[in-house]
This record gives structure tokens, C-alpha cells and sequence, in this order.
């Protein structure tokens, strides 16, 4: 269960590195088609407008995608930031508290993320709602990748919570200043 | 009254979960569901979902990982030693000598990584063992170093001037031109503090080496030269409209790529090993903004942002009064909480505030970041402090101490900031729309 569920994890976070790769892919080739552009224009004197359709839209895209692909592996690996000052002195009782209520509120949140965006996504493929743009993306398939990193996130902070519970503690929750985590 | 019960049951949320350790991101989105819930009818879980879904996919946001992900490929290159070996022939004459080089190191790596730990590691982990080799003292160091790290937050590219840009809806390449003169401002006043210091402690600062002629200098120079290269590529390229900074951020991975393949330095393994840090980094902030773009929205509902803007008006308070509290504010807030939950707590709760009193928010952004560096560097959560306690071993109060003087540098240069706004608003203002 265990490594099915790391593979879960680390499957779901290798989309997500590869969605935020492609970012700097579709970004580049704009610019490369703008300079090549700009060159055709002053060698011609007219400009092409070579141009990857919504390119900005397809940026955008796989940026939600590398944010929420990404949610499930950022929590097990402890990359979500948060305040461990106080809890360092918290009496036991106490902390044990708080190391169910910590999983159990992100659990919540990761539960009403997955069913609302499913409806959202349902209601998008029901009335055929579509991107604006020059190619009009059908927007259920963009929330359909949001929806699944959204599981994999409720699924992460649901084994967090099992763990504290059993065990009360979690690799999840170990505090991680001074490790190499820098952008705060 | 209820209003009043309501908000502070909102308010009392986030703190409650923010105290016992809650994700930051978590946090937000959970008082912004209990806002949404007291203050109108709408459903909680729909605006959820659309709120997320528009926020998640904002194109200007898109410039974030890139920034992150160009810093981890520069992070894992040989670029350590070469600012180190690069920029110490040109300080050799200068009173406090190598101790310089920690500030302009810093000040380089700052404007290729938005981050202020990133550029505190980077230097650190060359620059203090060669100048304890050397015999400098090690609190001159330790201050350099931790101080200016927090550059990378001011010097363009800057992570947290992106969240700052993309919470208000501001133009992100006018405040990353915003935050240049700034950088040299804080630059300046570090360098001519160590000038001082030295002179004042001669008996501390190790002998001068002798002077290197100018062409050995510039050889030692040649292999830094790329970098500098790409940093006024990358910067220029926005300030003269030619790109915007999520294009800038494209081609700058694409360059530090190549630069780093044909340094030797890249390899499988540091090329996913840089992608996969970056990932997770870019998916902590983009979640703590998505989290206070939703309680923005409750914010809204609640009509504390306004309340705040209409009373703080109505007792007609002196601009530099408010200032001054708010300073004094933000630097508590810093002893718990880190830069990036600070500024979003701030647009999300402050901001109509700070416009009604009349103050320009491209000149808050900066005076922000700069009062978000100061919390970098004192404890107890300083994040510089506690890279440096790795990289050294000593204590963070040590460390701490040794930075004080910065700290108060910083202060003063958000003084200057005050008493001159022109040091923000100038250079923008001379950008090609």
C-alpha cells in the first residue's frame, strides 16, 4: 500500500515537472517565431505574424497543471511551508492535537477541492463550455488535470492523517528549516 | 456587532491555524471558506472551484517557476566559484577587501535567483571557507553574506515582486525595473559600511595581497563574463519592452541550460534533480497564492480591507506614522511567518489601506520586499540565518548578531526610500511602455 502509494505520488509529481518543462517549451518557441518574425520582417519588409495559437492559454495550462499535479508529492516531501516555531513548544498533549488537526483540515480542503472541481469539470463537459481564443479548448480536459491532482492531494493529506493517527507523527510534518528550501 | 463577531471569528481561523502549524496555503483557504460561509449566501464549494480554477492558470504567473527553475540550474553549475574566483582581483584595494566580494557575489546571484536563502547558499558555501582560510573575521563575514543575501529578493528577477505583482494585478516587469535602483541603493550602503568597519578595525581585516594587473584581472573575470551576460540580457531585454518577463524567463532557462552543458556541469541527473526542486517550490507558492486569491474574495464579503481603509482614513494619520506602524508590524509578523504569507496577508487584507492613505502601491511592493528582507535576517525565523547555521554550524543568536548592523542598513534604506521615492518610481518611469 505503501509504495503503491508513493508511485501514486511520485507519477502525479513527474506530470508536473514535465508540465512546468513545457511552459519553457511553448514560451521559447513564441520567442524564437517572434524573432524569426522580426527578421523576415526587416529582411522583407513584412512581417508574417508567425504565432503558436493561444500560446498564452497553453502556458497558463501548463502551469495549473505543474501546480496541481504537484500538490500530492509537495506535501508527503514536507515542501508546503508552514509554522513549526510554536508547535516545537507546544506540550505533548497538545501536539499530538494539532499533528491530527494539521492532515485532517488539508484533507477537508483536499476533499472539497476534488468534488467541486468534478462538478465544475461535469458541468463544463455538460453545456460544452470552451476556452476563448483561437483554439477553443473544450475546458473540461484542462479541469479534468486539475481534478486529478486535487485527488492525489486529498489522497496525500488522507495518508498523513492515517499516519498520525496510528503513529502520531508523519515524515510529512517533519520540520524543515535549514534543509535546502529556499523560495519562502 | 455580528459583523464584528464574524470577523474576528474569520480572522481568529487564520491565526489559530497558522499557530498550531497548519500548511500556510491550507490555512488561507480554510478562513476563507469560514468568510465565505458567515458573510454571504453563495456556495462555498462552487466559488471554491471557480476561484481556483481562474487563479491557477493566470498567464503572468507563469514567469514564477521559470525564475525557480533558472536559479536551481545556476544553483547546481560552477558558478559558486566562479564569482568568487571572478570578482576577488577587483577587490583587493579596496579597505575590508574580500569581504566585498560576499556583497557583489551576492548582488550577482541575486539578479539570476529570486530567492534570498538561494543566494545566501550559493556564496556562503565557497566564500567562508576561503576567507576564514584567509583570516577574515568570521562575524564580518557572516554578516556580509547573510545580509546581502536578501538582495535576491529585491534584485530583479524577484520571486516574491512576482507575487506581489500577480496578488495586486500589477505589471510585474515595472516592479522587477522598480526594484533595480533599490539594489544598488542597499549594495552601496553595505559596501561603505565594511570600508568603515575596516578603517575602524584595521588589526581585524587581514594584509592587502598585492595589486593584480589589469589583465590578469580581466582573465580571472573571462569565465563570469557569460553569466553577467545573461543577467542583462534577461533584465535589459524587460526594461526595453522587448519581453515580457515570462518570456525573459524562458530564454534565460534556455541559455543557463546551455551554459551550464557546456560549463561540463549538467548532467541527467542535476538537469531533473534542478526541474523536480523547482517543481515542488513553484507548486508551495502558486498554492499559497491561490489560497489568498480565495480569501481575497471572502475579504471582500466581509468588507475588512474597507472598514480597515475607512477607518485608518478617518483618523487622519500622517502617511510617515502609518509607515512607521506598519514597519514595526511586518518585522513581528516576520519573527514567525515567512516573506511570501506576509505580502499575501498584506494584499489580501491591507492594501485598500495603504492606497486610501495615499500611498503608491508599486513603492509599497518594494518597501515591502525590503521589510521582508529584514525578516530574513532575524530570529527566530530568519530563513538566511538558518542556512547559514548549516553551512557553518554556529548558533543562529551568533549569527544573528553578527547581522544586526545589516539589519539596521536595511532600516535605514527603507528610510531612504521614504524621505526619496524617486529611488523607486525613477527608473520605471523612464521604461519603454
Amino acid at each position: 500500500m505503501q509504495t503503491f502509494l508513493t508511485w501514486i505520488y511520485r507519477i502525479s509529481g513527474g506530470a508536473a515537472a514535465l508540465s512546468l518543462a513545457s511552459i519553457g517549451v511553448i514560451v521559447m518557441a513564441q520567442v524564437l517565431l517572434n524573432l524569426a518574425d522580426a527578421l523576415w520582417g526587416a529582411a522583407t519588409g513584412r512581417s508574417i505574424g508567425l504565432l503558436i495559437p493561444s500560446y498564452a492559454t497553453f502556458a497558463g495550462y501548463a502551469l495549473a497543471f505543474a501546480t496541481f499535479l504537484s500538490l500530492g508529492l509537495a506535501i508527503r516531501s514536507g515542501a508546503h511551508i508552514r509554522v513549526t516555531l510554536l508547535e516545537q513548544r507546544f506540550p505533548r498533549p497538545l501536539a499530538r492535537i494539532t499533528s491530527v488537526l494539521i492532515p485532517l483540515l488539508g484533507s477537508v480542503l483536499g476533499l472539497m477541492l476534488t468534488w467541486n472541481i468534478g462538478e465544475m469539470a461535469y458541468d463544463a463537459r455538460r453545456f460544452g463550455d470552451t476556452s476563448s481564443g483561437l483554439i477553443a479548448v473544450p475546458l473540461w480536459l484542462p479541469q479534468l488535470v486539475l481534478l486529478l491532482g486535487s485527488a492525489v492531494f486529498a489522497i496525500a493529506c488522507l495518508h498523513t492523517l492515517v499516519e498520525t493517527l496510528l503513529t502520531g507523527r508523519s515524515d510529512a510534518l517533519e520540520d524543515t528549516a535549514g534543509k535546502e528550501q529556499f523560495y519562502d | 456587532m455580528t459583523e464584528m463577531i464574524y470577523s474576528l471569528l474569520m480572522l481568529g481561523t487564520l491565526l489559530l491555524c497558522l499557530m498550531s502549524g497548519v500548511w500556510v496555503a491550507v490555512s488561507l483557504f480554510m478562513s476563507g471558506m469560514v468568510g465565505i460561509w458567515l458573510f454571504s449566501s453563495a456556495p462555498v464549494g462552487t466559488v471554491l472551484a471557480t476561484n481556483v480554477w481562474s487563479t491557477a492558470a493566470e498567464w503572468p504567473l507563469a514567469a514564477l517557476p521559470l525564475f525557480i527553475w533558472l536559479g536551481e540550474i545556476l544553483f547546481r553549475s560552477r558558478m559558486s566559484e566562479d564569482l568568487f574566483t571572478g570578482i576577488a582581483p577587483w577587490m583587493r584595494r579596496l579597505p575590508g577587501r574580500l569581504a566585498h566580494v560576499n556583497i557583489a557575489a551576492c548582488g550577482i546571484f541575486a539578479a539570476v535567483s529570486g530567492s534570498s536563502a538561494a543566494t545566501c547558499a550559493m556564496v556562503g558555501k565557497v566564500a567562508i571557507p576561503e576567507l576564514q582560510k584567509r583570516g577574515y573575521d568570521e562575524k564580518l563575514i557572516l554578516g556580509t553574506i547573510a545580509g546581502s543575501g536578501t538582495l535576491g529578493l529585491l534584485i530583479p528577477p524577484s520571486i516574491i515582486l512576482i507575487v506581489y505583482g500577480v496578488a495586486t494585478e500589477m505589471s510585474i516587469a515595472r516592479l522587477f525595473i522598480a526594484g533595480v535602483m533599490p539594489g544598488f541603493l542597499v549594495i552601496g550602503l553595505y559596501m561603505t559600511y565594511v570600508i568603515a568597519w575596516s578603517l575602524l578595525h584595521p588589526d581585524r581585516v587581514p594584509a592587502p595581497d598585492p595589486a593584480l594587473p589589469f589583465r590578469a584581472k580581466m582573465r580571472a573575470t573571462r569565465r563570469l563574463l557569460p553569466v553577467v551576460l545573461l543577467i542583462a540580457g534577461v533584465i535589459g531585454s524587460i526594461y526595453l519592452g522587448l519581453a515580457s518577463p515570462t518570456d525573459a524567463a524562458a530564454v534565460g532557462v534556455f541559455i543557463a541550460l546551455i551554459l551550464s552543458w557546456s560549463f561540463g556541469d549538467l548532467s541527467w541527473s542535476s538537469f531533473t534533480q534542478g526541474l523536480m526542486s523547482a517543481t515542488l517550490t513553484a507548486c508551495m507558492i502558486a498554492f499559497i497564492l491561490a489560497g489568498a486569491a480565495f480569501l481575497t474574495v471572502a475579504m471582500g464579503y466581509s468588507g475588512i480591507p474597507s472598514d480597515l481603509a475607512l477607518w485608518i482614513g478617518g483618523m487622519g494619520l500622517n502617511v510617515y506614522v502609518l509607515l512607521a506602524a506598519l514597519t514595526v508590524l511586518f518585522i513581528c509578523l516576520g519573527a514567525f511567518l515567512d516573506g511570501i504569507s506576509i505580502v499575501v496577508l498584506t494584499t489580501a487584507v491591507l492594501l485598500p489601506m495603504v492606497q486610501a492613505a495615499g500611498i503608491d502601491p508599486m513603492w509599497f511592493g518594494i518597501y515591502l520586499v525590503l521589510v521582508v528582507e529584514m525578516s530574513q535576517i532575524t530570529p527566530p525565523v530568519g530563513l538566511n540565518l538558518f542556512v547559514l547555521q548549516g553551512l557553518t554550524g554556529r548558533d543562529v543568536l551568533y549569527i544573528a548578531k553578527a547581522t544586526l548592523p545589516f539589519f539596521f542598513l536595511l532600516v535605514l534604506a527603507v528610510l531612504l526610500l521614504v524621505i526619496f521615492p524617486g529611488i523607486v518610481t525613477w527608473l520605471p518611469g523612464m521604461m519603454f511602455a
